[in-house]
């Protein structure tokens, strides 16, 4: 049987009469980087805390290493909560020996690494700045830093990239990249999807308490149909002149910024593309104004689980 | 333990390294001192002032100026026959007779004093709080702008606003003053004026005042005796005495310092609260690590106040070893003994751990501050009543309301101690301990399950009102 670094099994909490997760399953896979999606309020954190044992579930059993969370095995684990904080009369660098530390490092080399993080960062020079002197951005630097110190197996990162700057966040994916090159496993929130996008070998999206997918991005991308967006003048009207196409032609809301044209929206079949779109237009005489080809977002896939998770699940997930 | 000693090592750094917590413990004894010492010094700033009787004759001015200048002849005498040292040689007895034979002379309290005693600082007699002046006017309407400080009058001081006047009528005597709080100088008059009348009683009777003088000092003294004291006579002396002044002096100090500490777990509390670092820091040690390692953490606060505090002291007492009188020495001896010792140390530990459970929990249930206060008054109530109960301590000892409150087992740690010099059965002491004992894994036990919820599950306020109202109503079921 393969030992999963870190499992949930058919887990469920309530809060009094709201089930704030129910039946959640999923597992992190050896080395991988595995993306946590959902709208707030959807369970996410609430997961998180079940999954490191800071909260007991009701039902199910979360697993890290095969075992129950403890805090032998929850050294191998960095956790960066959604809700930061740190001690704001410490230090940066005490800041991140101390959670270092509680790790399990020893004294010096705890500093040592605290210096050669901070120093890796940019925080150099605010070493022995206190946390309240710090600007929001550098103390949340110094939160991540602090998950990071000790080298674990498993990172979990609620919402890691909320209150970064463009800049820190590009900083922050490297660091996430270096940690994965160095072999560890890790699980982030987020609702941004591009990180999602950029980072992800798997995405475990959860709606309304429930778990709307698990799987991969191209498998996520597989769930929605594919769209084409065709502008013409106001004039024309492609319904008609598509009637019988295998495309299914819907008009669009004329938004600010169409300058007068009006855009078209082609859901395809399986297997036509973008390009079947365009050659049908032009052969149909259609005077083309625009053309977006509709890149599969995973935005979109985000959109349409979580409104069905919504209509299905949202009443009676208040008891 | 190691990552217990982690978080009582960063709680310990995060106070002592603080400027608010050596103000605090510097400032804490000098408040004191000054709250002790403030009535002294009010009495001993308060310039003094004029007086004025208005007579017919002087029967009365006279006895009221005698009766003033007695308590600072008093405590003269009393310095005079206490120093032979400074006396250069002068025996106290001889001492004392120059002093009465230069007061016969003429000379005022303070010029005998400083003639017999050369050395001797003018400060160490209290000054005369109030000076006769001479009458500026003759009637209550003439009086009325001095007394109003709309003029002044001039006497031995200088110029000064008239305090007080006395118009002596043949059915009373009228006291006109300014100020309507002290009765200093009227309860003075009054003492006097039962005099003169007593006096005119005897004379009316044909008694010669000098019987009645000799009749009270033929009267047998009463003398304080105890078969419990060491002094094979049973007299109590302030040896005796000495245990309860100490119990009540450990008491104070072990109120002092719980309350003083426990305030900075209930801070600390509320600042990992709302700086969310509950998630951060549950992932690497559980929760009873974390209480532990605050509790100790704090714990080492407070003996390091009392090491300072004590340390003080004792550098203090000792440098002035000399001068502090052998039965003072005695009774501060007596708080190295066992019986005070030991129960001193396990209240302490005990009181330190019911309340630091107590506070931790609270402070679990706060974003801020002024939320905890919501929470705190009651508990600043129930603090206040141990202080209220030192003096009940030294006037009545054996009083069955300290005994049956030393069970109330918020208050049983500084009120246990307060009871050792009551010679407290040996199983009492320990049964109340025992109870302590109990009580404080109550709390923590509480303590736990609040902090629990509060730090994990994030319980307020409204849940605190929530759990009180149904333990009321659970109360009320149940009655």
């Amino acid at each position: 049987m393969t030992v999963h670094p870190l499992a949930l099994e058919g887990v469920t909490k309530r809060f009094g009469a709201f089930d704030a997760v129910r039946d959640v399953s999923f597992h992190l896979g050896e080395g991988e980087i595995v993306g946590f999606l959902g709208p707030n309020g959807a369970g996410k954190s609430t997961s998180l805390r079940l999954a490191l044992g800071i909260m007991s579930p009701d039902q199910g059993h979360s697993r890290l290493y095969g075992g129950p969370p403890s805090l032998d095995n929850l050294r191998r684990v960095g956790f960066l909560p959604e809700e930061r904080g740190l001690y704001k009369r410490m230090t940066a660098r005490n800041v991140i020996s101390y959670f270092a530390r509680l790790k399990g490092m020893k004294g010096k080399p705890s500093l040592a690494r605290a210096d050669e993080l901070l120093d890796r960062f940019g925080l150099g020079e605010f070493r022995n700045a206190r946390i309240s002197k710090l600007s929001k951005g550098m103390a949340q630097k110094v939160q991540i830093l602090s998950t990071f110190a000790h080298e674990p197996d498993i990172l979990i990162l609620d919402e890691p990239f909320s209150g970064l700057d463009p800049v820190n966040q590009a900083d922050l994916e490297d660091l996430i990249r270096a940690e994965h090159q160095r072999g560890a496993t890790i699980l982030f929130s987020t609702h941004v999807m591009e990180h999602a996008e950029r980072l992800c070998d798997r995405i475990v999206l959860i709606a309304a308490g429930r778990k709307m997918f698990d799987g991969t991005l191209s498998e996520a991308y597989a769930t929605q149909d594919a769209k084409v967006k065709l502008a013409t003048s106001e004039t024309a009207d492609l319904e008609a002149l598509f009637a019988a196409s295998p495309f299914n032609v819907s008009r669009l809301p004329a938004e600010e910024g169409d300058h007068g044209r009006q855009w078209w929206e082609f859901v395809l079949p399986a297997g036509a593309s973008s390009q079947d779109v365009l050659k049908d237009a032009i052969s149909k005489g259609v005077e083309i104004e625009g053309f977006d080809p509709g890149e599969q977002r995973l935005r979109d896939v985000f959109v349409s689980l979580v409104n069905e998770a919504e209509q299905k699940y949202g009443a009676s997930r208040h008891g | 333990m190691d990552k217990i000693l982690l978080v009582a090592r960063r709680e310990y750094f995060a106070y002592v390294t603080a400027w608010g917590f050596w103000l605090g413990l510097l400032f804490t004894p000098l408040i004191l001192a000054l709250s002790a010492g403030l009535p002294m010094l009010i009495e001993k700033t308060q310039p003094a002032r004029y007086y004025t009787v208005i007579e017919p004759d002087t029967s009365f001015s006279d006895a009221l100026r005698s009766e003033l200048s007695e308590r600072q002849e008093r405590i003269a005498i009393e310095i005079l026959d206490a120093a032979p040292e400074a006396l250069g040689g002068l025996a106290p007895d001889d001492a004392v007779e120059q002093f009465e034979a230069r007061r016969a002379a003429g000379d005022t309290v303070e010029e005998a004093f400083s003639a017999v005693l050369p050395g001797a600082a003018r400060s160490a007699l209290p000054s005369q709080s109030f000076v006769e002046v001479p009458p500026p006017a003759r009637s209550l309407d003439g009086l009325r702008p001095y007394l109003q400080g709309e003029a002044l009058v001039s006497g031995q001081l200088g110029e000064r606003a008239l305090y007080g006047a006395f118009i002596v009528l043949e059915d009373r005597i009228e006291y006109w003053s300014e100020d309507v709080v002290s009765n200093d100088l009227s309860r003075t008059a009054r003492n006097v004026s039962e005099d003169l009348a007593r006096q005119a009683a005897f004379d009316a009777a044909g008694l010669d005042p000098q019987i009645i003088e000799i009749a009270i000092n033929n009267a047998r003294p009463v003398e304080s005796r105890s078969p419990s004291v060491a002094d094979a006579d049973g007299e109590i002396s302030f040896a005796d005495r000495a245990p309860f002044f100490v119990a009540l002096a450990l008491s104070f100090m072990l109120w002092l310092v719980i309350f003083s500490v426990v305030n900075y777990l209930l801070t600390g509390t509320i600042e990992e609260r709302s700086n969310k670092i509950f998630d951060t820091i549950l992932t690497s040690v559980s929760l009873p690590q974390l209480m532990t390692g605050k509790l100790l953490g704090v714990l080492g606060l407070s003996l390091t106040l009392i090491g300072v505090w004590g340390g003080a002291s004792g550098a203090f007492a000792l440098s002035a070893s000399s001068q502090i009188p052998p039965e003072v020495a005695q009774a501060l001896s007596q708080i190295l003994q066992p019986k005070f010792l030991i129960p001193f140390f396990l209240s302490f530990v005990l009181g330190y751990l019911m309340y630091g459970a107590m506070f931790l929990a609270l402070g679990s249930l706060c974003d801020t501050i002024q939320e905890a206060q919501a929470l705190l008054s009651p508990i600043f109530i129930m603090m206040m009543l141990p202080l209220l109960m030192l003096p009940v301590s030294i006037e009545s000892p054996d009083s069955p309301l300290l005994g049956i409150m030393s069970w109330i087992p918020l208050m049983t740690p500084f009120l246990l101690i307060l009871r050792i010099p009551t010679d407290l059965p040996l199983w009492m002491t320990l049964a109340q301990i025992v109870w302590m004992a109990g009580f404080t894994a109550l709390m923590i036990w509480a303590g736990t399950r609040v902090y629990r919820a509060g730090a994990v599950h994030g319980a307020g306020i409204s849940e605190a009102r929530e759990w009180a109202g149904k333990l009321v109503g659970l109360k009320s079921k149940k009655s």
